[in-house]
């Protein structure tokens, strides 16, 4: 086997090899020793890898030693499948315990309008995150999911589409007779009230585990009381009066509001809530999380957008805004992550007697095996998403829309949540350039302009080159540029209706 | 449950390394295989299916670790852990996911091995002799017998390597 950098290091390493070895071994090294090894993984890359790379080799010697053994597996594996079934059992009892507490589904809590193609989140389990794309084109490869994601994704986008560019045509004039569900004249929300503690100082928490923490804002040391407190750097372990036990890592700012309830502004942190303690709340600045007996983290970006994940047990996370329903029952085992997106700053300008509505409101829940649920609220009225490019795709573009032209956006968005309940089929294709393209369902026709003009500047192609004729169930519309394929599709759309 | 079950704690043992968390990690891995199995469409292998089950708890349970860790100790095996995870990630970006190909591959390279190395690597992992009666035997000390362990296990590792790169090419 030939020499390589791997060798060399384990040549001029060897007084570190040797400790690493006296560690792997299960001895106790002394301190400097230990401080030693741990500097020298931290900064030493490739004597990281080799002390990775030994540790798999010992694993997999060990394994292969284990899996050659088969008479003394045996026993093993009977003991094995007994603990597994044993353990399914106890799960089922605890599901089924969760289930007749009746506690609403988040389907059921969700949604005002109720949405055909929503029947309940789908029972696949996730996989690692950065599987998930990968998982999402193996699963289109299955003929049923691929027409029920084509189907929603047709109906989604069709609707949203048209009643965009729809809506922009009829400008402002649209705006009149307006239903109870349109932004004129609807009241400002306020925001949610928050709890003031009525006693000042008391103490709410103490911090019981300091990682090197700089932590400002404690009038006595290890003591939180409702103060304001900036986590500069490090973390630290809290144990709440009420029974939770917190870990915040810095930077973060939190405030604790009472025993159970924390305020936290920014930064992370991580509860372990006991049975006692249930009911623990974490507030940020557009989400609150409910425990309901379990460990869950929260983040909260220095964009305002709020992440929570539960790690064990079950947590409600919902919405501030309460006219949005966005509320979300998440548990371990299945949606077990929601993101809950920064909204919008409201202007507060009026276009004459009309209020402008408040910005979008979107969240959007992940879990196993590729699940994906999304919400986006607005203007009263609620649309979830299963499908996460169209999730995406509808949030950046309502939000853009909101930020240019908020009462037309709410008007646009009403039609499309009313669009997107009818059904649509199209059947089309683009001669662009003398290239046919075939065009399964109006997503693949939006998204292509789209992503044809995003990359315009990359590609080289320019608005003028884009032309060609575009077919839409059996009507043609030539185009010569953007607007002309914009326009056709609309076109063709209402003509098809 | 027997069929996969090697898979999945192989794959454990791989990114984890040996411990009580392997066989909780496993356990759990067919604790949800069973619930899920229902919703398995059939697009892919049950094996492919199981051995992604593992991938996501594997991967839970080092996140789990290094968030537990971060407040409660600051040892090597935090940071060892840390690795672990950042490793366990980077290669979730690749196609490793069989964990049977390293198995295999290990058989190869252990059978290029030279006599000697052999015969230590035998008496280490497979005939469970500590290395201190190997050192004994063969009149060194239990450290260099150690170091000897691991300059193998370095070359297999490459060998491992180099292997897997020509099934890729």
């Amino acid at each position: 086997m030939a020499s390589d950098s791997n060798d060399q290091v384990v040549d001029k390493e060897s007084t570190l090899l040797n400790l690493w070895i006296r560690f792997s071994a299960g001895e106790s090294l002394v301190p400097s020793d230990l401080a030693h090894l741990r500097h020298a993984l931290a900064v030493n890359p490739q004597f990281r890898a080799i002390v990775l790379q030994d540790e798999r080799m010992d694993q997999l010697l060990r394994f292969m030693d284990e899996s050659s053994a088969s008479v003394e597996r045996e026993s093993d594996d009977e003991s094995f499948t007994a603990a597994v079934l044993r353990r399914c059992t106890e799960s089922s009892s605890t599901e089924d315990a969760r289930q007749s507490t009746n506690l609403p589904s988040a389907v059921d809590l969700v949604f005002r309008n109720p949405d055909p193609s929503s029947s309940g989140f789908p029972r696949h389990r996730k996989n690692h995150r950065s599987n998930r794309r990968s998982l999402l084109m193996r699963s289109l490869s299955n003929p049923a999911v691929a027409l029920a994601v084509v189907t929603l994704t047709i109906v989604v986008s069709a609707g949203w589409w048209f009643a965009l560019h729809q809506s922009s045509q009829q400008g402002q004039a649209s705006n009149q007779g307006q239903d109870d569900r349109g932004p004129v004249n609807q009241p400002p929300r306020q925001p949610p009230e928050q709890k003031s503690p009525e006693k000042q100082n008391v103490q709410y928490a103490r911090v019981i585990q300091s990682g090197e923490a700089v932590l400002t804002g404690a009038q006595e040391p290890g003591s939180i009381t409702n103060e304001q407190m900036v986590l500069e750097q490090g973390s630290v372990r809290l144990e709440c009066s009420g029974g939770a036990v917190v870990d915040i890592f810095g930077p973060a700012q939190f405030q604790m509001l009472s025993p159970g309830e924390l305020k936290l502004d920014a930064g992370e942190l991580s509860a372990n809530v006991p049975s006692p303690a249930k009911g623990f709340r974490v507030r940020t600045p557009n989400a609150v999380v409910v425990d309901l007996g379990t460990v869950f983290d929260v983040a909260v970006s220095p964009e305002g957008m709020t992440e929570a994940e539960v790690r064990q047990g079950t947590i409600s996370a919902e919405s501030h805004e309460q006219e949005s329903l966005q509320k979300w029952q998440l548990t371990a085992d299945e949606l077990n992550q929601v993101t809950f997106f920064a909204s919008l700053p409201v202007s507060g300008v009026n276009s004459g007697n009309a209020v402008q509505p408040r910005s979008p409101i979107s969240s959007a829940a992940r879990g196993f095996g590729n699940q994906f649920s999304g919400l986006i609220s607005f203007n009263s009225r609620t649309v979830k998403f299963s499908d996460e490019p169209m999730f995406e795709a509808t949030r950046i573009r309502i939000n853009a829309r909101f930020a240019e032209a908020p009462l037309e956006a709410a008007e646009e968005w009403s039609h499309f949540v009313e669009l997107q309940t009818s059904d649509s089929p199209v059947n089309g294709e683009v001669t662009l350039n003398g290239i046919r393209i075939e065009l399964r369902n109006l997503s693949e026709a939006v998204l292509f302009s789209d992503r044809l003009f995003n990359n315009e500047q990359k590609s080289g192609m320019t608005t003028d080159s884009f032309r060609g004729i575009l077919s839409i169930n059996g009507q043609e519309r030539q185009f010569e540029n953007r607007d002309q394929y914009d326009a056709a599709i609309r076109e063709l759309l209402r003509t098809g209706e | 449950m027997r069929r996969y079950q090697r898979d999945v704690r192989l794959f454990v043992c791989r990114n984890l390394g040996y411990g009580p968390a392997v066989d909780d990690i496993a356990q759990d891995v067919f604790i949800e295989v069973y619930r899920c199995l229902p919703t398995f469409q059939g697009s892919g292998s049950l094996r492919g299916w199981i051995l992604g089950i593992a991938r996501h708890r594997v991967g839970t349970w080092l996140r789990n670790e290094v968030r537990n860790r971060r407040v409660a100790a600051a040892d090597l095996e935090s940071d060892l852990i840390q690795y672990r995870l950042a490793r366990f990630e980077a290669e979730a970006d690749s196609d490793s996911l069989d964990p049977d190909d390293d198995l295999i591959a290990l058989r190869i390279c252990l059978a290029q091995l030279e006599s000697e190395h052999r015969q230590l690597i035998d008496s280490f992992y497979f005939q469970h002799k500590t290395a201190e009666s190997i050192a004994a035997d063969e009149g060194k000390n239990a450290g260099s017998v150690r170091m000897a362990l691991l300059r193998i296990r370095n070359g297999l590792g490459k060998c491992i390597r180099q292997l897997r790169r020509g099934e890729k090419s």
